[in-house]
Formats: C-alpha cells, sequence, structure tokens
C-alpha cells in the first residue's frame, strides 16, 4: 500500500518537473544563432544519451557483481537497467537522426560517432536476446552478464568518437576536456533536463526490478510446487 | 517448440530493422547547415524529435503496464492451482 502510494507521488514529482523542464527548452532556453529552433533538441539528445550511458555501465557494473557474488538481486538489477537504458539510447537515437536531417541533410551518417552508436544498440538489443533465448535461464544470466560488459565496455569509444576521429557529429562542448564553450544558460537547462531524465531512470529502473522480481518467484513456485 | 518460433520471428524482425535502418541512413548530399538557415525553420522537426522522445517513454510505460497485467493474471492462476492441489 504504501510503496503504491510513493510510486504515484514520484509520477507526480516526476511530471511536475519534466512539466518545467518543457517551458525552459521551448520559452526560456535562447535560440541558437547557427542552427535555429532546432538546436533545442539538445535538452533532449544530450541528457538521454548520457542517461542511457550511465544505464549501461549500472547494468555492467550490476552483471559483475552478480558474476562475483551469484546473487540474483545483481541479475535483476542488471536486466532492468540494460533494458531501461536501451529505451533511453533508442530516444537518443531518434532525436539524433531528426536533428541530423534538416541541419546535415541527412537521417544519419556512418562517421565513427554513428557506427559506434549503431554497434552500441546492436550489443544491448543482443542481451535482451541472449536473456530471452539462451538454452536455461542460469546460461541467460552468464552470457547476458558478458554481453552487457562488453556494451559498457563499448560506451567510453560513443563517447569520445566525434573527439578523436572527427566526422560530422560535433565534438564534446561540456564534460571534462572539453572546450566549455556552451552558455551558462544553456548548460544550466541542460543539466536540469538530465536531473529529469535521470529521475525517470531511476523510476523505471525500480518499476522494472520489481516485476523482474515477480516474473523470477513465478519461475521458483513452478519448479518447486507444480 | 514454442520458443524455437518466437525467436524466428524475433531473429526475422532484428535483421529487418537492421536492414531498414541501413537504407534508410544511407548518406546523401550530407552537408553542414544545408536548411539550417532561419531562426523559425525545422520547427516541424522539433516537434517531431521531442513527440517522438515522449511517445517512445509512453510505449515503454505502456509495455511495463501490460507485463504488470500479465504477472497479476499468472499470480492468480498459480493460486488456483494450490488451492486446488491442497
Amino acid at each position: 500500500m504504501f510503496v503504491a502510494a510513493w510510486s504515484k507521488f514520484l509520477i507526480l514529482v516526476i511530471a511536475s518537473i519534466m512539466l518545467i523542464n518543457m517551458y525552459l527548452i521551448f520559452y526560456v532556453a535562447p535560440t541558437e544563432q547557427v542552427m535555429g529552433n532546432i538546436q533545442r533538441l539538445f535538452y533532449f539528445h544530450v541528457p538521454v544519451v548520457l542517461t542511457s550511458f550511465i544505464s549501461f555501465f549500472c547494468s555492467a557494473i550490476f552483471s559483475a557483481l552478480y558474476l562475483s557474488r551469484k546473487k540474483y538481486f545483481w541479475d535483476r538489477l542488471a536486466y532492468a537497467s540494460a533494458e531501461t537504458g536501451l529505451v533511453f539510447f533508442t530516444g537518443a537515437i531518434i532525436t539524433g537522426a531528426v536533428w541530423a536531417k534538416p541541419v546535415w541533410n541527412t537521417w544519419w551518417v556512418w562517421d565513427a560517432n554513428g557506427t559506434l552508436t549503431f554497434v552500441l544498440w546492436m550489443i544491448f538489443i543482443g542481451y535482451l536476446m541472449v536473456r530471452a533465448y539462451a538454452p536455461s535461464i542460469e546460461i541467460g544470466r552468464k552470457w547476458g552478464a558478458a554481453v552487457s560488459i562488453l556494451g559498457a565496455a563499448t560506451v567510453p569509444f560513443v563517447y569520445m568518437a566525434a573527439d578523436w576521429w572527427g566526422g560530422l557529429h560535433p565534438e564534446r562542448v561540456t564534460g571534462p576536456g572539453a572546450d566549455g564553450s556552451l552558455e551558462r544558460s544553456m548548460l544550466f537547462i541542460m543539466l536540469f533536463s538530465f536531473a529529469c531524465f535521470l529521475l525517470l531512470f531511476a523510476y523505471l529502473l525500480v518499476e522494472r526490478y520489481k516485476q523482474r522480481q515477480i516474473e523470477d518467484t513465478i519461475v521458483r513456485i513452478n519448479q518447486i510446487y507444480l | 517448440m514454442k520458443k524455437n518460433t518466437k525467436f524466428k520471428k524475433h531473429f526475422a524482425l532484428y535483421i529487418s530493422m537492421l536492414l531498414l535502418f541501413v537504407m534508410i541512413s544511407t548518406p546523401m548530399n550530407a552537408s553542414i547547415g544545408a536548411q539550417a538557415s532561419t531562426e523559425n525553420s525545422n520547427l516541424g522537426y522539433l516537434l517531431a524529435g521531442s513527440l517522438l522522445t515522449w511517445a517512445g517513454f509512453f510505449v515503454y510505460a505502456f509495455f511495463l503496464s501490460r507485463k504488470n497485467a500479465n504477472l497479476q493474471r499468472e499470480i492468480t492462476d498459480l493460486q488456483n492451482k494450490l488451492d486446488s492441489s491442497k
């Protein structure tokens, strides 16, 4: 009862700050001089990408913990994290493609960033397939953990691809080692948006974890009693 | 057997998604700033980008709620089976 009420309260909080976020993005953020209004997709694209990277890292860490401690708790967290991260990463790919079309005159470019993004996306789709179609649940857990760690190892290359190998995708404008050319108000709105999406990720992660826990319990009951 | 058919279906979907992605993404006349000159241009793309992102999250939320309903049904079935086996 308490958990359900808490969950509803959290949804309300997330919805409220998301509305503030939309107001900031569409009414407060300054219009970029070269690209115009389409640049406002930046406040979706970058936070969603960063959130998905964090979720992939979480999935790899939880997978490593599962492999070393053999506790299902870590495996459930790893699965929930990978699946939620994939949803966010798909959102990042969509916003990236929609932004690229008017600016680069193409939906997608196979430069270093585009190619590695595609590879990372496929690795985590592969993760879900391994979990669904492994010969047994136990094997799926082990193989899945390995795929998740491999996927997370790809993340730094995707993050640094434009800086290291160039291409049409612009270099990073914020973060460690970046040129820091982002205006202060733009940086603030981007960070606020990032916090909003991070909160949404945390909520979805907990909800998916709870579902996995129930699924595991049903499987166990079926094995023991039926 | 059922699992194998499901796998084939999903694998076909996976491959067709991959091919579709490659076909759509073939770069044609890619150039920076090709059409982005005026401030109010590309509002349609901005709208599409933000709506698609939210649509994605809502589809996932719908998927989670459907899964919740299925789990609830499975729990009820299990309860019935356990009660009848007593």
